[in-house]
């Protein structure tokens, strides 16, 4: 079987990819130091496959960038890093846990900001992730999906401190982190369920167009009314009326996907108390009283 | 107080002639929080959909749920924030000195 593959893989290394990508990729290997790749030609082979097939067009191929090289060699890493992790054999085992354990404990330092934390926690995530490997929908995002079971143990992590020193000074990344740790058990739900939200977007399409232009031009006169602030605007209709992301919204306001949701958190705080905007929500919603104050 | 009660309870309801531009809106202002399935629905595309994201591939009717939900969702969004930052720490080597080992007991019993 070796012998079949490294022929495969030979025969395949004569495709004409182009050289730079090889170098690019050799690159990425010692940079990042991965040590779980059985067999390097061949990991160099599917990355160059994997570009080929996303680029598509071959006058393109010389001109990937390369950070879209070192981002395609990290997705076909993760794809080896979950079948060590996921292998039956003991040894490719714990070869693969161990690298996966470096970036959980990074992870987890960067979360808690201290070692014997990220300790408890890296080692927490690195069992739940073991343990539930063939939830991972994505292998290309193994590690992200793992740094995912990290950030909830943490989350965890912060309830029970919570709950433990109330009465006492907590550090501030604590503080910071427990409202939101809080929020992450929802009090009031919506009863939704899978094939209804679905069908949900798709109302939306269906939706009386001129009674859904009018309702839209409504709201945005309303916050355009209640809020001062140009970036705050811009952040809530481009969120909400134009489906944009954080990222998208923070190059385009040049700043951080953080600060965006600071913005937003107070542009929305804002309109909560805009007479303007609550007056709207009482006639749409039909709902009896006199706004608040 | 009474009236963003009588609001909230009004936006739990999914009120028909609310588009969901409007509803995910007034969620947001009124912190109406989506039920616990939306939030493991949002978790479980994250790593996906932050790759997805870096490549300008957001087009899908699943990415979009996502989207929307990060925005009303302020625990699912600072999780997105964080993710965000640790996928963007991966391009670069993992540079942590005195990297204690991990426990790897676990591996001798049953998986559940």
């Amino acid at each position: 079987m070796d012998v079949l593959n490294d022929k495969r893989a030979k025969t395949e290394l004569k495709r004409p990819f182009p050289e730079l990508w090889r170098v690019q990729i050799e690159r990425a290997i010692s940079k990042h130091g991965w040590t779980v790749i059985p067999d390097r030609e061949r990991f160099v082979v599917d990355v160059c496959k994997d570009l080929d097939a996303e680029l598509g067009d071959g006058n393109t191929q010389e001109r990937a960038a390369a950070n879209a090289v070192e981002r395609a060699a990290i997705r076909r890493y993760c794809h080896v890093l979950y079948d060590a992790c996921a292998s039956k054999e003991r040894q490719a085992q714990e070869r693969g846990l161990r690298e996966v354990w470096l970036y959980l404990y990074r992870a987890g330092l960067f979360k808690t900001h201290d070692p014997e934390r990220a300790k408890d926690a890296a080692q927490q995530a690195l069992v739940n992730a073991w343990k539930h490997l063939q939830q991972c929908r994505d292998k290309g995002s193994f590690i992200s999906w793992c740094n995912l079971i990290l950030l909830n143990v943490v989350r965890e992590q912060f309830r029970r401190d919570m709950r433990r020193s109330r009465r006492g000074k907590t550090e501030k990344w604590v503080r910071e982190e427990i409202p939101l740790a809080e929020v992450g058990n929802p009090g009031e739900e919506l009863e939704l369920v899978d094939s209804e939200e679905k069908n949900a977007l798709s109302e939306d399409m269906s939706f009386d167009l001129a009674a859904q232009g009018e309702l839209h031009a409504r709201l945005l006169v309303a916050i355009r009314a209640c809020l001062a602030s140009e970036d705050q605007r811009t952040v809530v209709i481009e969120s909400f009326f134009n489906d944009r992301g954080f990222k998208e919204l923070a190059q385009a306001l040049d700043t951080t996907p953080g600060n965006v949701q600071v913005m937003k958190s107070r542009a929305l705080k804002k309109l909560r108390r805009c007479p303007d905007f609550v007056r709207l929500y009482v006639e749409m919603l039909d709902v009896s009283g006199e706004p608040n104050s | 107080m009474y009236q963003e009660n009588q609001i909230r309870e009004a936006l739990c309801s999914r009120p028909a002639g609310l588009t969901l531009t409007a509803l995910a809106l007034g969620c947001a202002v009124w912190q109406v929080e989506p039920d616990r399935q939306s939030h493991y629905k949002c978790l479980d595309m994250l790593p996906s959909f932050i790759e997805a994201e870096a490549d300008g591939k957001l087009h899908t009717v699943e990415f979009m749920y996502t989207q929307r939900h990060l925005h009303i969702c302020a625990s699912c969004a600072k999780m997105y924030s964080d993710l965000v930052r640790l996928t963007a720490g991966m391009a670069e080597p993992l540079s942590v000195s005195r990297i204690p080992p991990p426990e790897l007991s676990f591996l001798d019993g049953p998986r559940d």
